[in-house]
């Protein structure tokens, strides 16, 4: 098999550090090789310096060949780069989304991408290319990136970075961000790229069980170095490298009923924290409607993990600002404590909202950018004196009190989030996918710490997230949203013999790390019994 | 000062006359940094900065002390020294055709100027945040009434609002400084309004009012700290503004009355003497204009523009 791409040696500085060093790796023709690592760990950098797409001002420096069909692309001119991006290599982003130009629509992409290289009729290659991505033409040619769906606009960009039949596609965490069912149609389409396409792909994801699913192969990235390089089952069932075991152990962990949660409190019968009836909330955007959510009723008690699962655009986040008592249903009920949130004064109203903590998934955009991390806890607590004991509960240093949080990585970021809900002592804690974005080892320790704090003080928890793993992990009981309304609310042991589509979907589509073998020793020695 | 603490404005504040502090720094003014308060800090590092004060502050407390430093009366005609030049003695700038000495009008002027300039930018910035943030949180016929009435003063010529106010309500200082605030507040209110609907989407607004904030609360801690860097360089140019407008207005004869120096006044009675060798009667007070306008600008400058963005 040839090797489009050959990476020997490459090293990768930022000012002030080496983040790759001495990294090799080949992709094969018609393979998928997974590059799968923590955040941070030089994945993105080693991607673009493929096609050396530096941001310029970063000061990045590279060593070492990069060979593309032969040619060292670290040595060629600007010129001779621009033929090769977009024609011998092509490359999709994270946010796909932001990735297309929004005042462009997606086929004018197409036509750009192919005149930029005077390579043909664009509209037929464009075509072809939408064909391969699973898109029908006559349905995205004319539209702007964001009238898509995220999982459209992922395969457009798939499209786009693919017009030219490039004999590589970079597929840079490009589902990230995605629910499980719209990452499976996503990566089904990377991988026929590969497949039927004869395309070497260069996957990356810090995910190991998408890695498992969609990849050939898998690298994993350690250190600056590949630690670990083999076909996909291997190594995931005879990791060799000590950090593989690591990465594994941990994902694996999400896989499972998690064994600490057996011996926690179980759910204090009374009266619920939080209920919602009948609640309806729309909103209203630039000449369209959507109900948001449509009818749903909810009662999350005391000392009780709820897991809120769902579809992109099913009604999640805004049913946690509904239960915030942050946003007004247009119909229905939100019940605080007995006591109908809407009925109350705007003054009550704010003291029920002080006492419920509220985590979002983009933490660092939840933090006045203004804040030093003791700010940003400290506003919550409404004084400074415990800021360093809150940070230590959430197991942070107290002396990054003074540090900004742009500055903290995705976890810690998590963290200092977590703790500004726990200041005014909530009893229940809604958490907006708090770990989606993070890497498995990062997400493990949150997922730990919330874990910890539910069992140390009975906390309730309200718990968004698309990831059934996480779900299984954290919850007691599932609740599946689709379209606004619940489809179903089980308990978590339950989750497998839901028979709703939506649940069914969500289960097929949910990559699984756990071997043949460990699968069938989890379901006989824990869901056994609830089997038969 | 220990240099540490220099990221907080605080030293030369403290030996500058209240009035002026708070009008050439407000709203970008400092307190020390108080959790929830306005957590913007000034910049102090570029020397320019501190150039730009010290020049303010030597203007404003000359300004004050303007008998201490010079004997003449700044409207006693002398017919005995006509036309003095400069570096005459009893007479350092020297004296206009009427035997005025013109350090004493300048000193005396700057009284006038400064008064009116600062006054009516604290005016302006004060009245167009306010109605900037009505504009913003208020009901939307309210933003609509605000933002059309902006617009439409906007388009008319500036001169003209001031000429038909000054002639209902007669030449005097109070008249300078209303239309001057009048006629510039639409800048700082469109400003602010857009700033504060755009932050007000912000995930972290939603963050403080999960924390059970009210929308005051809401609204001094997280919308208008942010709202502070652009209106600070707006603000700048409103007390550079209402000098000129108040030497303009001086100047067509509907300001300040002429037996008051201002620095307008001087360079309108100067007009006459431009071309016949008397050059310095117009140079000092146009370049006292020009310094205060500039050091103006640098202070402003200080407030980081990062401040208020995520980096």
């Amino acid at each position: 098999m040839v090797n489009v791409l050959e990476i020997n040696g490459l090293t990768v500085d930022v000012p002030g550090r080496r983040v790759v060093d001495g990294l090799s790796l080949a992709v094969p023709a018609g393979r998928v090789v997974a590059l799968v690592g923590p955040s941070g760990c030089g994945k993105s950098l080693t991607a673009r310096s493929v096609v050396r797409l530096h941001d310029p001002g970063a000061g990045v420096r590279l060593g070492g060949t990069i060979l593309l069909n032969g040619t060292d692309v670290l040595a060629l001119a600007r010129r001779e780069l621009r033929g090769i991006r977009g024609r011998g290599v092509g490359y999709a982003f994270q946010d796909a989304a932001a990735s297309l130009n929004p005042t462009v629509t997606i086929g004018r992409h197409l036509v750009e991408t192919v005149a930029a290289h005077d390579a043909g009729d664009p509209r037929t290659l464009g075509a072809a290319a939408l064909k391969r991505c699973g898109l029908p033409t006559e349905d995205v040619w004319d539209v702007r990136p964001y009238e898509l769906s995220g999982g459209q606009a992922q395969r457009a960009a798939l499209a786009v970075a693919t017009v030219l039949e490039p004999d590589l596609l970079i597929a840079d965490e490009v589902t990230t961000a995605l629910d499980p069912v719209t990452q499976a149609e996503v990566l089904d389409a990377v991988r026929a790229q590969a497949a039927e396409q004869g395309r070497a792909v260069l996957l990356i994801t810090h995910d190991l069980a998408v890695a498992g699913r969609w990849a050939d192969e898998i690298a994993v990235l350690s250190g600056g170095r590949v630690v670990e390089h083999g076909p996909s089952t291997a190594v995931l069932d005879a990791p060799r490298a000590e950090f593989t075991r690591t990465l594994v152990a941990a994902a694996r962990l999400a896989d499972r009923n998690d064994p600490d949660r057996n011996d926690s409190v179980s759910p204090v019968p009374g009266d619920p924290l939080l209920s919602l009836r009948g609640a309806r909330r729309v909103l209203k955007g630039r000449g369209r409607t959507t109900v948001a959510l449509n009818g749903v009723d909810l009662d999350v008690r005391p000392g009780e993990a709820v897991a809120v699962v769902g579809r992109s655009g099913s009604g999640k986040s805004t049913l946690v600002g509904t239960l915030a008592a942050l946003d007004r249903p247009v119909a229905g009920r939100v019940f605080a404590d007995g006591r109908d949130v809407w009925g109350l004064r705007e003054r009550e109203r704010r003291a029920l909202r002080r006492r419920g903590g509220l985590v979002f998934q983009d933490a660092l955009a939840s933090f006045d950018p203004r804040y030093t991390v003791a700010q940003v806890v400290a506003e919550a607590l409404r004084s400074r004196e415990s800021v360093d004991a809150l940070l230590e509960r959430v197991g942070l240093d107290p002396a990054m009190g003074e540090r900004r949080p742009a500055t903290l990585s995705g976890g810690e970021r998590q963290r200092v989030a977590i703790a500004r809900a726990l200041a005014a002592g909530p009893a229940v804690l809604l958490a907006d996918e708090p770990t989606t974005g993070l890497d498995v080892l990062a997400q493990e320790r949150i997922l730990a710490l919330l874990a910890g704090l539910r069992r140390d003080e009975g906390l309730a928890i309200v718990f968004v997230t698309h990831d059934l793993r996480v779900a299984r992990r954290i919850a007691d009981r599932v609740v599946v949203l689709a379209e606004g309304a619940v489809v179903e609310d089980v308990p978590v042991t339950g989750l497998d013999f839901a028979i709703h589509p939506e649940t069914r979907a969500l289960l097929a589509t949910t990559p699984l790390l756990a071997a043949a073998n460990e699968l069938d020793v989890a379901n006989g020695g824990q869901r056994a019994p609830h089997g038969s | 000062m220990s240099a540490t603490d220099r990221s907080v404005v605080k030293g030369p504040d403290a030996e500058r006359p209240a009035v002026a502090r708070a009008a050439v720094e407000h709203p970008t003014a400092e307190r020390p940094a108080r959790p929830g308060f306005l957590a913007v800090r000034l910049r102090v590092r570029r020397p320019g900065v501190w150039a730009a004060g010290v020049v303010l502050a030597t203007l404003v407390l000359a300004a004050v002390f303007a008998p201490l430093l010079t004997s003449y009366d700044p409207i006693a005609t002398d017919t005995t020294a006509t036309g003095v030049a400069p570096g005459s003695p009893g007479h350092p700038l020297g004296t206009d055709l009427l035997g005025r000495d013109l350090l004493a009008r300048l000193l005396y002027g700057a009284r006038t100027s400064l008064l009116v300039g600062l006054a009516a930018a604290v005016i302006t910035v004060v009245g167009g945040l306010l109605l900037g943030g009505l504009a913003a949180a208020g009901p939307r016929w309210l933003d609509e009434l605000i933002s059309r009435i902006a617009d439409v003063l906007l388009s008319l010529p500036m001169l003209i609002v001031v000429l038909a106010l000054a002639a209902v309500m007669g030449p005097s200082l109070t008249t300078v400084i209303l239309a001057v605030a009048a006629t510039s507040w639409m800048p700082v209110a469109l400003v602010a309004r857009a700033e504060l609907i755009s932050q007000r989407e912000r995930l972290y607004v939603r963050a403080a009012h999960a924390l059970g904030l009210s929308r005051g609360e809401v609204l001094r801690r997280h919308l208008l700290p942010g709202a502070v860097p652009p209106i600070a360089s707006i603000a700048a140019f409103e007390v550079a503004h209402a000098i000129l407008t108040e030497s303009t207005l001086s100047f067509l004869g509907l300001g300040v009355p002429p037996n008051r120096p201002s620095w307008g006044n001087l360079l309108t009675e100067a007009q006459a003497h431009l071309l016949t060798g008397e050059w310095y009667t117009v140079a000092f007070p146009a370049a006292c204009v020009v310094v205060t306008i500039l050091a103006v600008n640098v202070l402003a400058s200080a407030v980081d523009r990062r401040e208020g963005r995520a980096w």
